[in-house]
């Protein structure tokens, strides 16, 4: 298979899901997520010559630039740290009522909310990207075993969150600029 | 109790089966940007210009310009570019020489290559069925190995066609009237304006073709890619001594340019012509004779296209680097 032909077979099979990857990361706003998924095919399209044989984790990889720079580019980087994983948490949901009063979504972000940056990155890339600690160590650009302990230990902070979100009400919102950049 | 990751699971704001995003065949707009992708590199291939505003103004014989350069949305008036017009000279040097004088230079003093670039440049605005326009931009990058740097792109005053507008120094800052089209600053980390020739080129000239190649496939084995790929290098690095000798080297045994003759550039500078025409394009590469410095790199058209209205000879693009 040619450059070119591969490039168009990973453009049909991942288009969608690297639109989800990118509208996660943006709040879900159609005509931004559209603009930075252009942004990602366009790369890709121009390193056609790289695609590795699974491409995906190839894809979010240059994507999570394109999206740091797209958001960067327009003066909206710390908006965007405030919005990263905590959809609904944005949408004013400040007050967590507890698990049992309300379907388990709100809680669990407002839990991951309080994780540093890196380690809400590795949990979206694991539980909604679906990835495997090998396309975990692709994405982020390091070994499989630093991957792998990487998750590990952002599992184990979760949990502690979990814990601590279920038996406190409300939870303080935390800032946006405490992890940037990490 | 649940594992944390299934509860993660369950609060997927974007789930892979319901939603705008939700899986399935391309839809139009898909299909469209891909056509358009694939399409869009093909013109470039053939006629190496997409581009939208941008320009030419001068040559050595000057051309009247009448600019009213008011923002990046203005529509400026048009000025027919007028291409470089090479002669024989008994002064002509061939490009075999010229890497030679390049690899003694470097040779005496490797220099330091720099991140960033100080370039005057115009491309052709080529949209179908209109008239070409025409600004000419100035741009100044300088970038950290970090990956911070700035971004200044000034259009070049219309009453001084030809003269540097920015004002080299730290921070950069304009001078004369030049308008200040986009002005950015970047922090640290390899992003998308940044990642293209992020690595420093080899101090060897037998790896930098693969090493441009790596940014612009095609460039290991195309002589019109690898063109494009110098002239989009040098817009992220300044080469050293060291690093202009590989430069020569590599354009003297695999782009495929033949002796053109002395020149006179738009900034008044004389240098030594070659040319290449490939597809659609003829490039003309202007060398500093003494140590192989790129002076220039202008693309022309080698036949009428209606389409586009523009006719064999016209200025497609045209760079010139100040520093």
């Amino acid at each position: 298979m040619s450059p070119d032909e591969a490039f168009d077979t990973a453009y049909r099979e991942h288009y969608w899901a690297v639109s989800r990857f990118v509208a996660r990361r943006l709040d879900d706003r159609p005509s931004e997520v559209e603009e930075v998924v252009a942004e990602v095919f366009a790369v890709a399209w121009r390193r056609r010559r790289e695609l590795p044989e699974s491409p995906l984790p190839w894809l979010y990889g240059v994507a999570r630039n394109c999206l740091a720079n797209a958001v960067r580019g327009r003066g909206r980087y710390r908006r965007l740290l405030a919005r990263l994983g905590h959809h609904e948490v944005t949408r004013g949901q400040r007050v967590v009522a507890g698990p049992d009063a309300e379907r388990p979504g709100s809680w669990v972000l407002e839990a991951m909310d309080r994780l540093t940056e890196a380690d809400r990155e590795v949990l979206r890339l694991t539980a909604w990207e679906e990835l495997t600690v090998d396309e975990l160590a692709t994405v982020l650009g390091c070994g499989r075993s630093a991957a792998a302990m990487r998750l590990h230990r952002a599992r184990q902070r979760l949990r502690a969150q979990i814990d601590t979100v279920r038996g406190t009400v409300p939870v303080p919102a935390r800032t946006s600029t405490e992890d940037e950049r990490k | 109790m649940t594992d944390e990751l299934d509860l993660l699971r369950g609060a997927n704001p974007v789930p892979a089966d319901s939603g705008r995003w939700r899986d399935r065949p391309l839809d139009a707009e898909g299909e469209r940007r891909l056509r358009q992708l694939v399409a869009g590199a093909r013109r470039r291939r053939t006629v190496r210009r997409v581009a939208v505003g941008v320009a030419m103004a001068t040559a050595g014989a000057v051309v009247a310009l009448a600019l009213t350069v008011s923002g990046p949305a203005s529509s400026p008036a048009v000025a027919a570019p007028v291409a470089l017009r090479p002669h024989a000279s008994s002064a002509d040097v061939s490009l075999a020489e010229i890497a030679r004088r390049a690899r003694a230079a470097a040779a005496d003093e490797p220099g330091r290559t720099v991140r960033g670039s100080h370039v005057q440049d115009w491309s052709l605005g080529l949209e179908s069925g209109k008239d070409a326009v025409t600004v000419p931009q100035e741009t100044l990058t300088r970038w950290n190995a970090d990956g911070s740097g700035s971004l200044l792109v000034v259009a070049t005053d219309p009453r001084h066609p030809g003269r540097p507008v920015i004002d080299d120094g730290v921070p950069p800052r304009t001078v004369h009237d030049g308008k200040v089209v986009r002005r950015e600053s970047y922090p640290p980390g390899i992003d998308g304006a940044n990642e293209s020739f992020f690595e420093p080129p080899p101090a060897r000239a037998a790896e930098l073709r693969d090493y441009l190649a790596v940014w612009r496939p095609g460039a290991e084995r195309d002589p019109d890619e690898l063109l494009a790929a110098v002239r989009e290098f040098l817009r992220v690095w300044t080469p050293g001594p060291r690093e202009i000798a590989n430069l020569t080297t590599l354009l003297s045994r695999d782009a495929g340019l033949r002796p053109a003759g002395r020149v006179t550039d738009r900034m008044g500078r004389e240098g030594q012509a070659f040319v290449r025409t490939g597809d659609g394009a003829r490039v003309m590469v202007v060398l500093d004779p003494d140590d192989g410095r790129v002076l220039d790199m202008e693309e022309t058209g080698v036949r009428d296209d209606p389409e586009y209205r523009v006719k064999a000879g016209d200025v497609l693009s045209y760079t010139a680097w100040l520093s």
